[in-house]
């Protein structure tokens, strides 16, 4: 199992978070903060001394400053970047074949170690090619990565894709953990639920979040 | 206290309604914000709240007869009061500037599109210059002693401090933003901009209406002022329940789940 790196999340998943060789889609409406389960998965995989990769559409620093604002900082362990800038090796969402091509030879050259990957860049993929195109390459790269003894944890954006396409994104995944705004009246809650996770049996149910300089903080929620 | 005729008591009702709407969609706009986590968005949010509040006052400003106002349209006092629809604007391109923000943000190829984070500093700083020697100026004018002043300077440069705080907003919000959002394939963006394009040719249409109220009141070329109101009043409610939409279109919103389960608790 790999942590998601907040106790109470890891709780709600089964115990110890996200299973070994899974591969985790957190879709969310933008705004909500999913990334911060980006940024905590990967500081809580260093911490372990797991070898991280971090596939992302931004430059380093603006990922660096998005995890700041959430009381995270990856200056003394840091992951391998496959970043727009700044990183080890460039990130062109263009170019679905050199993406593929990278992440593989990096996970060849750390398969000695339990690896944790982020996909930062899912929407920008699905805005750029065909959801058909997506499919096959995630699905080819799922294969390849199932190989090693990897987590992989990606990022879609809600709303801002065809539903379909989101539905058919979420068979690819292993686990799928939702963030959404309801509506009650004048009331609006924002409220995490696991949709499903390879091999657990999750708690299901809605869950309140919010979140503080000290990770996220996941209860049940009370209507 | 002055009596209201039957034609004022439907301008009186009918702007009631008007500004509980608009403000409504500015409920909705910091209703959002506060349950958004990310800067942008939570500005975003706040933006189109304060758009709303500005542009329930800009339609309330034009819209509603001055004689029957509450609001001073002489005086000291009345030049402030004309002072302030500049400030009713401001949050416009407040908006405009964050919405092509978040419009590169949710760009696969983050474009800057119009070079816009270098352009937006010239013309915040534009924008808030002339709304500052606006402001003095009318204070200025307003003091005992200096109503009959005259202001002295070229009129191109008098008119381009008054034309620039409303110009630049109204320019950016009509020629970027629909430009910017034809671009862009974030569906929530384009629904979110869609909703304020449609408030804001209710909008322009109220306003078509207010000028031929106001210039042919009474005549016999418009004999029925009580359907020319009507049409008025409804042309800017649409324009406050568009922009409603446009402010709960910031994000996806879902409807309460009725069968929800609570297995456990976890902290």
């Amino acid at each position: 199992m790999a942590s998601t790196g907040i106790a109470s999340l890891d709780h709600l998943i089964g115990g110890d978070g996200y299973p070994d060789k899974s591969v985790v889609l957190i879709v969310g409406a933008p705004g909500l903060g999913k990334e911060a389960l980006n940024y905590w998965f990967t500081h809580s995989g260093l911490l372990q001394g797991d070898f991280c990769l971090y596939v992302t559409r931004h430059s380093v620093q603006e990922v660096l400053k998005g995890a700041k604002s959430f009381g995270l900082s990856f200056e003394t362990r840091v992951p391998f970047w496959i970043a727009r800038d700044g990183g080890q090796l460039k990130c062109n969402v263009n170019d679905l074949t050199s993406l593929s091509f990278s992440i593989k030879e990096v996970l060849k050259k750390n398969n000695d170690r339990k690896i944790r990957i982020v996909i930062d860049a899912l929407s920008s993929l699905l805005m750029l090619n065909p959801p058909e195109t997506i499919y096959n390459f995630l699905n080819n790269l799922f294969d390849e990565i199932k190989k090693f003894d990897v987590v992989l944890l990606s990022t879609v954006e809600d709303g801002m894709h065809q539903p379909q396409t989101l539905v058919a994104m979420q068979e690819l995944f292993d686990g799928v953990v939702e963030f959404r705004l309801y509506e009650e009246g004048l009331r609006v809650t924002p409220l995490l639920r696991i949709r499903k996770m390879l091999g657990v049996q999750p708690e299901l149910g809605y869950y309140s979040f919010s979140f503080s300089k000290n990770g996220m903080e996941v209860s049940a929620y009370v209507k | 206290m002055p009596t209201l005729s039957d034609y004022d008591v439907e301008l009186v009702v009918g702007f009631i309604i008007i500004l509980l709407m608009f403000a409504y969609a500015a409920f909705w706009g910091f209703n959002l914000r506060t349950k958004l986590t990310i800067k942008l968005y939570r500005t975003q949010a706040l933006g189109i709240g304060l758009v709303s509040i500005g542009i329930g006052y800009f339609a309330y400003f034009f819209g509603f007869p001055s004689n029957i106002s509450p609001l001073p349209s002489s005086g000291a006092l009345g030049n402030l009061t004309f002072v302030s629809i500049f400030y009713a604007i401001l949050p416009l391109f407040y908006w405009t500037d964050v919405s092509l923000l978040t419009l590169r943000e949710s760009d696969p190829l983050e474009r800057d599109q119009f070079q816009w984070s270098r352009v937006r500093i010239v013309l915040w700083l534009l924008i808030i210059a002339t709304l500052i020697i606006n402001t003095v100026l009318t204070i200025y004018i307003s003091l005992p002693g200096n109503q009959n002043a005259q202001l002295q300077g070229p009129f191109i440069l008098q008119a381009f401090t008054v034309v620039t705080p409303l110009a630049v907003p109204l320019t950016a919000a009509a020629i970027l933003l629909p430009l910017a959002a034809r671009r862009s394939r974030d569906f929530t963006m384009r629904r979110h901009l869609k909703w304020f394009a449609l408030s804001a040719v209710f909008l322009a249409s109220a306003f078509v209406v207010s000028v031929l109220v106001f210039a042919f009141l009474g005549t016999d070329t418009f004999p029925n002022p009580f359907l020319a109101s009507g049409i008025q009043i409804l042309f800017f409610f649409a324009a406050g329940y568009s922009l409603y939409r446009s402010a709960r279109a910031i994000v996806p919103l879902y409807r309460f789940p009725e069968n929800i389960q609570i297995r456990s608790t976890a902290s």
